[in-house]
C-alpha cells in the first residue's frame, strides 16, 4: 500500500477537509442570516471581491477532498470486486476534478455553462 | 492477499442497530446524498451569477414545491451531516467516548438536524 493510499493520511484528510468546512459553513450561516434581502448586484459583487472568491475555491477543494475519502469508504466496504471498484473511484475521481475547474471557471471566468 | 472466510452481513434492512448506529448511519447515507446533489448545486450556483434573468430564475426555480421538498430533504441532510460530524471529531479528541455519553450524543445529533429542517419548513412558509 503505498503512502499515499494510506489510512491515516486518509483519516487526516477528511477530519482538516471537515473543520475547514465546519469554519466556513458557520460563517456563510451568520452572513446569510443577517441578511435582510439579497439581489443580483450584492451577490454578484460579494463573489467577486478576491477574498470571498478564493475561500469559496477553497471551500470546494476541501469539500471535493472530504467527498473522495467519504465516497471511497463507502465504496471500498460496499463494492468487492476489484474492477467495478476501480471503475467507480475512477469516476469519482474525473466527477471531482471536473467540479473542481467548473467552480474555477464560475469564479474567475464568470462563464455559465 | 490473504483471504480468510470472515463473518461479513451488511444487510442494512436485517441489522437491529443502536442509535449510535443510526445516527453513523445517516451520516454516511447524508454524506452520499449531498454528494449526489453537487453538480445541481454548483449549476445553481453559475446561474445565480449569469446574469439578472438568471438570478431571478434560480429564485423563482425554489419557489416550485416539489423544489421545496427536496431542498428541506437536502437541508436535513446538510443539518445531520454537519452535526454527526462534529460528534465524530469531538470523539477523535476523546470527548464523549463513553457508552451513555455517546448514546447521549447520538440523541441529540438526530434531534438537532431534524430540528433544522423544522426551522427551514418554519422559514419558507413563511
Amino acid at each position: 500500500m503505498t503512502r499515499h493510499a494510506s489510512g491515516l493520511n486518509a483519516w487526516i484528510i477528511q477530519r482538516l477537509s471537515a473543520i475547514y468546512i465546519v469554519i466556513f459553513t458557520v460563517v456563510v450561516f451568520i452572513w446569510g442570516v443577517q441578511l435582510d434581502s439579497l439581489n443580483y448586484q450584492t451577490w454578484y459583487e460579494t463573489l467577486s471581491l478576491p477574498l470571498v472568491s478564493i475561500f469559496l475555491l477553497l471551500f470546494f477543494i476541501a469539500l471535493f477532498f472530504h467527498c473522495w475519502v467519504g465516497i471511497r469508504d463507502i465504496v471500498i466496504d460496499y463494492i468487492h470486486s476489484t474492477a467495478i471498484r476501480l471503475l467507480v473511484l475512477s469516476l469519482l475521481m474525473f466527477s471531482l476534478f471536473s467540479m473542481t475547474v467548473w467552480v474555477m471557471l464560475i469564479l474567475y471566468m464568470k462563464q455559465h455553462l | 492477499m490473504l483471504q480468510k472466510q470472515q463473518p461479513i452481513y451488511l444487510n442494512l434492512l436485517k441489522i437491529s442497530l443502536p442509535i449510535t448506529g443510526i445516527a453513523s448511519l445517516l451520516h454516511r447515507l447524508t454524506g452520499l446524498l449531498l454528494f449526489i446533489f453537487l453538480p445541481i448545486l454548483i449549476y445553481g450556483l453559475s446561474l445565480s451569477l449569469s446574469g439578472v434573468s438568471g438570478f431571478s430564475r434560480c429564485l423563482i426555480f425554489f419557489e416550485s414545491s416539489y423544489i421545496r421538498i427536496i431542498l428541506l430533504l437536502l437541508i436535513w441532510a446538510l443539518a445531520h451531516h454537519f452535526f454527526a460530524g462534529l460528534r465524530f471529531l469531538l470523539m477523535d479528541i476523546d470527548i464523549g467516548l463513553s457508552l451513555p455519553i455517546a448514546r447521549f450524543t447520538a440523541w441529540l445529533v438526530i434531534i438537532a438536524g431534524i430540528a433544522v429542517m423544522l426551522f427551514a419548513v418554519k422559514g419558507l412558509l413563511l
